[in-house]
Parts: structure tokens; sequence; C-alpha cells
């Protein structure tokens, strides 16, 4: 409680646009004007959203067990909504965290692989930089025709398009590192291979935070996608079904969960990431002090000259 | 073991990115005993840098030939070893970890390399943060941290590029005389670019001056040390300041007036 308040007190502005928005969404479900289809409201309220909709959910929920199965005649329930909001998630989770585990470890590895050599680099370089221009989602269903439309293609596409993000950016932060750092380590003596492994590797980290950030984001939208063309399981398959019987309400419901699961996602990768480069300076009170200082007596300069 | 450095006839040339060719030296011809202290002075883009990787071999000389002893300076070695004027203290490792980098690219085995980066960092006053992350340092103690590294390798020529430059004034002071202290038990030879005169005063046995890529001068510096005020005050003193400035083309000085009729 104490740190909602503190959240509160910390970022006024953020709440406020979020109640702003909330309340403007309620208004324009009382506004807009009806749907002809009944329970596919244009603009569905919150109450209709958090009861109906979600309810509506239960059907998701398939397996014999644990709550009635609305497909076959029983009943929605709140329980059978939670199970496969629940379920699906899950499902989309693994998926979707093995395509990230195993795309950054082989974008970072390829990444540094071929940075190390330069021809390598000159040859590998159009090829990625084109790669990564592609839309993926647009190769949705030529992956699924090679990998099938399944858990094991749905991961591997995912890896795939997470590792063209990190080994374009591996190159990059490759590329980024200070020289100062090299030739220092050169003339205390360090071969080259100590110097890429001991300077190069630690000192490309910090800029991989943008990429891998980059990544966890298209791995969401890779996830969806994916299992909203060809597959039956995942929150991109329930959302298929949303979009089947027209209910916007559950399309919200759903969309909902997968921003809170991204959100997640994001918050994860950042603070083992931060963890990570615990050695780095961090951008702390001071420093924005001194950044804002200089701000001030540019502005103080300016109005002098004035 | 240890040797002097020669310059034999050394050039550098290279392009420009304008497409202009740039004469960075030109035949600069030298010999350093060891264990001498020599100032590189000169203005901004007159080749002092470049003379300096030259040595380090980090960069490559068009003509000529250096070397230190009868080695022949192909590339960077670690008897050559060298403190920037920018940080280069690896921020991913520990201070100690920075210190040892370069004995544990000889090979040398951990104990061994701990015994050497304690006394290291006890000459230069880090024995207290061997554990510390350089973001957790001041500047002038991250230059400690790249000085201990140079010291700990037991590099024969220490090549330093105004390597105080962005410090301010009495942390510079401090470093100059912690440099002198340990410089005078280890016998090594030094390469000090600055382009600051009292600096070149209070540290050199010798200035070597260059102008457009030549060498045009090589004072003898036989101040007594320590370089107090009072030496650097010397009539001495004064007329080397003086020869220095008319090579850097400041041949009317800065008059030097009275208080009152500055303001």
């Amino acid at each position: 409680m104490a740190k909602v308040v503190r959240f509160i007190r910390r970022h006024p502005a953020a709440v406020v646009t979020w109640i702003v928005l909330l309340v403007g969404w309620e208004i324009a479900a009382h506004v807009v004007p009806e749907s002809t289809r009944e329970g596919s409201p244009i603009v569905p309220s919150w109450e209709f959203v958090f009861t109906d909709s979600l309810k509506a959910l239960s059907g998701n929920w398939t397996k014999p067990y644990w709550a009635p199965n609305p497909i076959r005649g029983g009943e929605e329930t709140y329980l059978g909504a939670f199970l496969a909001l629940g379920y699906h998630s899950l499902a989309t989770l693994i998926r979707l965290v093995l395509g990230l585990i195993i795309g950054v470890l082989a974008g970072v590895a390829s990444g540094l692989l071929v940075s190390y050599w330069l021809t390598a680099r000159r040859l590998a370089w159009p090829t990625l930089n084109f790669l990564r221009m592609v839309p993926l989602l647009a190769a949705i269903p030529l992956f699924q025709f090679w990998l099938g439309a399944n858990a094991r293609g749905t991961t591997t596409f995912i890896a795939f398009g997470v590792w063209v993000v990190l080994v374009v950016g591996t190159i990059n932060a490759v590329g980024n590192v200070p020289d100062r750092y090299l030739e220092s380590a050169r003339t205390l003596g360090a071969s080259r291979l100590r110097t890429y492994l001991r300077v190069v590797v630690p000192g490309a980290m910090p800029e991989l935070r943008t990429s891998l950030l980059l990544a966890a984001g298209l791995s969401w939208s890779l996830a969806v996608g994916a299992e909203y063309i060809g597959l039956r399981t995942g929150l991109g398959s329930i959302m298929a079904v949303a979009e089947y019987t027209t209910n916007t309400g559950r399309m919200i419901v759903i969309a909902i969960v997968v921003g809170l699961c991204a959100l997640t996602t994001f918050a994860v990768l950042d603070n083992l990431f931060s963890r990570l480069v615990s050695w780095m300076p961090r951008l702390d009170d001071s420093g924005l002090a001194q950044v804002a200082g200089v701000g001030a007596a540019g502005a103080g300069k300016a109005a002098g000259t004035a | 073991m240890a040797s002097d450095v020669v310059f034999d006839n050394v050039s550098c040339t290279f392009r420009h990115r304008s497409g202009q060719l740039v004469e960075a030296l030109r035949e600069v011809s030298l010999e350093a005993p060891v264990g001498q202290f020599i100032c590189v002075v000169g203005r901004s883009g007159h080749g002092k840098t470049t003379l300096l990787r030259i040595l380090a071999g980090l960069q490559k000389a068009s003509g000529g030939r250096v070397a230190v002893g009868d080695r022949v300076v192909h590339g960077p070695g670690s008897d050559r070893a060298m403190v920037f004027q920018q940080d280069t203290v690896f921020p991913w490792m520990h201070v100690r970890d920075n210190v040892e980098f370069g004995l544990a690219a000889q090979g040398i085995g951990k104990a061994e390399r701990r015994r050497i980066s304690d006394a290291t960092l006890r000459d230069v006053g880090l024995e207290d943060f061997a554990d510390s992350w350089p973001r957790e340092l001041s500047g002038g103690m991250r230059k400690r941290v790249a000085l201990a590294a140079v010291l700990a390798v037991d590099a024969e020529v220490w090549l330093m590029d105004e390597p105080f430059g962005s410090l301010d004034y009495f942390t510079r002071r401090q470093l100059h005389d912690l440099l002198l202290e340990v410089w005078a038990s280890a016998n090594k030879t030094v390469f000090f670019v600055t382009h600051d005169i009292e600096e070149a005063l209070i540290l050199a046995d010798r200035v070597l001056l260059l102008a457009g890529g030549r060498l045009v001068d090589d004072l003898d510096v036989s101040l007594a040390r320590p370089r107090d005020e009072d030496v650097r005050a010397s009539p001495e003193a004064v007329a080397m300041t003086k020869r220095i400035l008319s090579h850097l083309g400041v041949t009317g000085g800065t008059p030097l007036q009275p208080l009152e009729a500055a303001q």
C-alpha cells in the first residue's frame, strides 16, 4: 500500500493520464451508437468487459475438469475464464521465453563470432541488415509451412526473429566499444584474442540493452501473431476465437493480459540485465543534477545575452 | 636488460579524411638512455602524440626505425606500456583486476599476480580500493589505477600521453609527486607528452620540442629536484621557459603587469 502511495506521489502525471484514459473510454462506451450485433459493442464498457466478456472466456477452457465447458452446454464461469487465461498465457509464455533465450544466446554468440573477423563481418552485414528490414509477421505463413503450425515451430520462429535483432545489435555494440580500451589492453601486452574476450565483449554489453528490450517486444508480436494465424493454444489463438465470435470485450481482456505479460517480460529482462552490468556507472541523481545544472547554466547564459 | 630507446630518421605520413596528405612526423632521430624522464612538448597537431603512438606500436611509421635496444618496434607490447589522456580503466573490472590485467596476459599465476597488485596498489596509495569498481573512484584515483597497471607489468618504457590533462590543478600536482616518486625508485625511461610548460619543468630531465612534425629543440633540464616554486622561478628555469615559448610561437610572451595596472 505504501508503495502504491509512493508511486502516485512520484508519478502524478502517469496516474492522471491513466484515469483520463479509463474514464474517457467509459464515456465513449456510453456515447457511441450501439452495435447491430448483440454482445459486440463497438466500444465495450468496463463493466461489460469485466463481467460478461471475461466470463465468456471460459469458452476457451476445453478441459473436461475443474470448470464446466460452455461449448458442451456448460455454464460460463469466472473460474473457467481464469483457467483459460492462465492456461493460454502459460502456453504463450513457454514458447516466448524459450524462443527468447535461444534467440538471444544464439544472436549474441554469432554476433561476437562474426565481429571477431573483419571479412566475416563484411560478408554477413548486408544480409543481416536486409533481414532486419523484413517484416517478420509477413513471413509467418512461410515459417509455418516449413516448421509446422505447432509449439516447436512457433518457438523456432520467435528464436529466429530475436536472433536477427541480437546479431545486428551485437555487431553494432562491438563496433562501438571505444578504441582507447583496446589500445590500452594492447599496450599492456594482451593478445588480440584476450583483448576481445576480456575487453571487447564486456565493453559491448551495455549497448545490448536496447537490442534486448527491442527483441522482447518483438517476441511478443511474433508469438501472438504466429498463434493467431495457425495455433490452437496460446493468447494469440484465443484472440482469434474472440475475433471469430466478434466479442470485442474478450479481445480487450486478452489484449490487457498480453500487455501485462509483456510488461513483466520487460521488467524481468531489464532486472537481469542490470545485474549483468552492475559495474556500469549509473545515471544516478547526481548525474541527472549535473545535466540539469548544465541546462540551467545554458538557459541563464542565453537569458544573459538576450 | 633495460635498453635505450632509439628513433632513427622516423617519419609518419597519413592521409587526412579530406584527402590531404599530413606529415605528422618528419625525420625524427633521437636516443633516450635508460632511466631518463623525457617530456615531449609542442602545440596541438604538431606530432607529439604521433611520436608516442609510434613508440607504443599503435601506429606504423612510414619511414625510419624505432627500437628499444636491439628490439625493433613492430607492434604494441608490455615493455612499452601507456597511460592515456582519456580514462582507460576498464569499468567492468574491479580495481585489482585492472591492475592485474597485463600480468594475466603474460600468463602469471594468481598468487604472484596478487602479490604484485598488492604492492603496486600500495605504491599508488590505493591499497584500500582493490575491490572497488572504477565508477566508485574519482578521476584522479582512476589515473592512479592506470599508472598501477603500467607499474605492474614492469614496463621498461612508460608512455604517457597528457595523462593528467583532464584533472584539476591540485590533483595533477599530487600525481606529479606520485609519478616522480615511483619513477625515482624504478629506473625507467619515461616519454611524457604535454603542452604544459610548468608540468614539463616539474617532471623532465630533458624536453623535446616538436613543431610541424620536426624535432626543433632538445633541452637538458638540469634543475635541482624537487622542482618547487623557487627552483621553477630561478633564472635558469625562466630562461628555459622563454626558450620553449619561443619555439611554440609565443615570441612576445605575456607581459607581466602589476595587479593594479591590470585592473
